[in-house]
């Protein structure tokens, strides 16, 4: 495999570690909003917020590329 | 060409050794091995320092000295060329510099290489070839431009973007529903969204934090807690806060909002030696419909820094707004200290609004040497106590030399407007003091002890009691003592204005020189009074000597002009009660702190004296408030 393409894999698996992280963030804290434990709050606002960014970036980003590279 | 020579070259850019490259190399710029010149062969190892060095010059070359093709070369080339090696499977074919650079997919350096240097047709063609027929990358040549369309991905690329999208997708997709899952269900936090708050910890956290958030629980705390500041929203969603340890406040600067909250505050019996407050210490936000209770607050104010000591039920000072709150407080309070104290139901010094507060009925304060009333302390110029009501009795009991007692229903000092308030409580006042030729004073108003702004539509309904043994009083319907003040060189005048009072006055006094100033609106008035009504009744008689009841006003002042003498009254519009205890509606004139005249009636009927009630129910001005 090409350096190109191992870039492209380290990139894929940065974007999954990165969804499972605030995956698991928002199960937790979740959970302990939901169960009073916590105050669901501007903080989980504005990381739901860098998630949900990060997320368009890699979308946007890998859609882009796809559209690009297929001329 | 020596053998040895061109192994050494071909070492050193395999290595990327630019030393040995540079003892070698002189002479044998045009080298190429079999097919590939030397810079297309420093591409293919990616001899980056070679290249960077010897580019430029390496590119000049369009003929080249052949030598053997080493196997090795052309190893690796097929490696990488695929379906580009069958364009130089002739023997005298050369793969260019740049034709290497295109099969190694290095396209940005192909368009800058092409820039500069003219090419063969034969290189021309390979490279539409390459890019056009292998790469299938769109490519135009004009000129000395060359123009390459994107690379199609590979199998591992288009795997490796479309497991990025897919993940990005399903992410998003997941957040979203989740965020707002959980948003939904604890509140977002924001104006429109409060978070949710249902225990102490999320409480603690709320008023530490600041933010948006509403009670969905009543939560107790039984460790003292006080909140530094408070800003954001906090909704009570009519829940309860309850407090059994107090401190002196429950937050001591809120600039935010709280509303819709209960806060029952238990039993507390303490000394203390600053203010204190059973919700803020400094209000620069709302308090909004909060209902406020203690059973019983015990305090003993004692000897402190600072000059004043403000005891109340929502705040010390108020800069914002106090709206649609309600207290139930009985509150006994003794001030021991060399400063003053000062205790109010809702706010000590008021430079903002109250409004829409209810002081309620079984409340009570209770104070001893310490100036008491049922709203606010200081109503300051420009600030604003309107449609607030007063059911608790209020008191203080006073003993100590030089201190003047003050008690009213809704205000104490007044600069700036108390319009649309009631007072139903009972309020008294008993000095014992012992000391003779004091200036201290006891003053008892329905609304206001002194007044020196504007007191408007307001009602007392309350029993006004004064007591006194060597001190002089001054006791009012509506307001003790209403006199005029200087700013910027101008008399402001205190106003009166469709005020009404309905209520028994005890007032006595002890010594001979204990003067009893008493009127059904005010004990002492210089400004002005309009519409103003007065059903009260009087204990004390008027006599000549001490006691100087008014039907209208306890005394005002007379000023001596050269013309004559003038009472210091505006007025019009007013109607009293006739009472058995007085013949008079002014009970006496004063002049330098002395009194000049007896009882006087007002010269040309600004004030109306009626017979009976009926009679003054029947005028226009009367209104009256069912409690």
């Amino acid at each position: 495999m090409s350096k190109t393409n191992s870039l492209y894999k380290i990139l894929s698996i940065i974007t999954i570690c990165i969804d499972v992280a605030f995956a698991i963030y928002f199960a937790v804290c979740g959970a302990l909003a939901l169960t009073n434990q916590i105050v669901f709050c501007q903080t989980q606002l504005v990381v739901f917020l860098v998630a949900l960014a990060l997320n368009v970036g890699f979308l946007i980003y890998s859609t882009t590329m796809l559209l690009l590279h297929k001329k | 060409m020596d053998k040895k020579v061109s192994n050494q070259i071909l070492q050193a850019i395999k290595t990327d050794n630019l030393m040995l490259f540079l003892s070698h190399i002189k002479g044998h710029e045009n080298l190429c091995f079999g097919r590939f010149p030397i810079l297309s062969v420093a591409y293919l190892y990616g001899a980056k320092k070679i290249i960077k060095k010897y580019r430029n010059k390496l590119l000049m070359y369009k003929a080249y000295e052949k030598i053997d093709e080493p196997l090795e070369i052309y190893q690796k080339f097929s490696a990488v060329a695929g379906r580009c090696l069958r364009l130089y499977v002739a023997d005298d074919a050369t793969v260019s510099p740049i034709e290497m650079l295109a099969i190694l997919h290095m396209d940005a350096e192909v368009k800058k290489i092409f820039r500069h240097f003219s090419y063969s047709k034969l290189i021309c063609k390979n490279l539409q070839t390459i890019y056009g027929n292998i790469n299938l990358q769109k490519v135009e040549m004009s000129g000395s431009k060359i123009k390459i369309g994107m690379r199609r991905f590979d199998y591992h690329q288009k795997k490796s973007h479309k497991l990025i999208a897919l993940c990005s997708a399903v992410a998003i997709v997941f957040f979203a529903v989740a965020y707002f899952a959980i948003g939904f269900a604890g509140g977002f936090g924001t104006n429109l969204s409060y978070a949710k708050v249902g225990n102490q910890n999320q409480l603690i956290y709320a008023l530490k934090n600041g933010g948006n958030f509403r009670l969905t629980n009543d939560i107790s705390f039984d460790q003292e807690v006080c909140f530094a500041g408070f800003s954001g929203v906090l909704d009570g969603n009519n829940k309860t806060i309850y407090i059994s340890k107090f401190a002196d406040w429950f937050v001591l600067n809120n600039n935010g909002t709280i509303k819709n909250l209960n806060v029952v505050v238990g039993s507390i019996d303490k000394q203390t030696d600053k203010s204190f407050s059973l919700l803020v210490g400094t209000n620069n936000g709302t308090l909004q419909n909060v209902r406020v209770s203690c059973d019983s607050l015990k305090l003993t104010c004692n000897k402190s820094k600072d000059a004043n000591i403000y005891v109340n039920g929502f705040a010390n000072h108020n800069n914002g707004y106090i709206k649609d709150c309600t207290l139930n407080l009985n509150a006994n309070v003794v001030g021991n200290l060399d400063g003053e104290c000062f205790v109010a139901g809702f706010a000590g010094t008021n430079s903002g609004t109250i409004s829409g507060c209810e002081f309620k009925a079984n409340s009570s304060l209770l104070t001893a040497e310490a100036d008491v009333c049922g709203i606010a302390t200081d109503n300051n110029l420009g600030a604003n106590v309107s449609s607030c009501k007063n059911f608790a009795a209020i008191s203080q009991s006073s003993k100590i030399d030089d201190w003047s007692p003050n008690a009213s229903g809704i205000v104490q000092t007044n600069y700036g407007a108390v319009t649309n308030c009631h007072n139903f409580g009972d309020i008294l006042v008993e000095s014992t003091n012992s000391k003779q030729n004091t200036s201290a004073l006891v003053f008892v108003g329905g609304i206001s002890t002194t007044n020196y702004g504007t007191i408007e539509h307001c009602l007392n309904k309350g029993k006004l009691s004064a007591r006194s043994n060597t001190l002089a009083i001054y006791c009012g319907g509506i307001s003790a003592y209403s006199s005029y003040w200087v700013q910027n060189n101008q008399m402001i005048m205190p106003i009166l204005k469709n005020c009404a009072s309905n209520s028994k006055i005890c007032v006595s006094s002890a010594h001979k020189d204990a003067f009893a100033f008493v009127g059904g609106i005010s004990g002492f008035l210089w400004g002005e009074m309009f519409g103003c009504y007065s059903l009260c009744s009087f204990e004390t008689a008027y006599d000549q000597t001490k006691n100087f009841v008014g039907n209208c006003l306890g005394s005002s002042y007379l000023q001596y002009q050269f013309f004559g003498s003038v009472i210091c009254i505006s007025a019009s519009n007013n109607f009293m009660l006739d009472s058995e205890a007085t013949e008079f509606q002014i009970g006496a004139l004063i002049n330098n702190g002395q009194v000049v005249a007896n009882g006087q009636n007002s010269p040309s009927g600004e004030v109306v004296t009626l017979a009976t009630e009926q009679l003054v129910k029947q005028q226009e001005i009367f209104w009256d408030e069912q409690n």
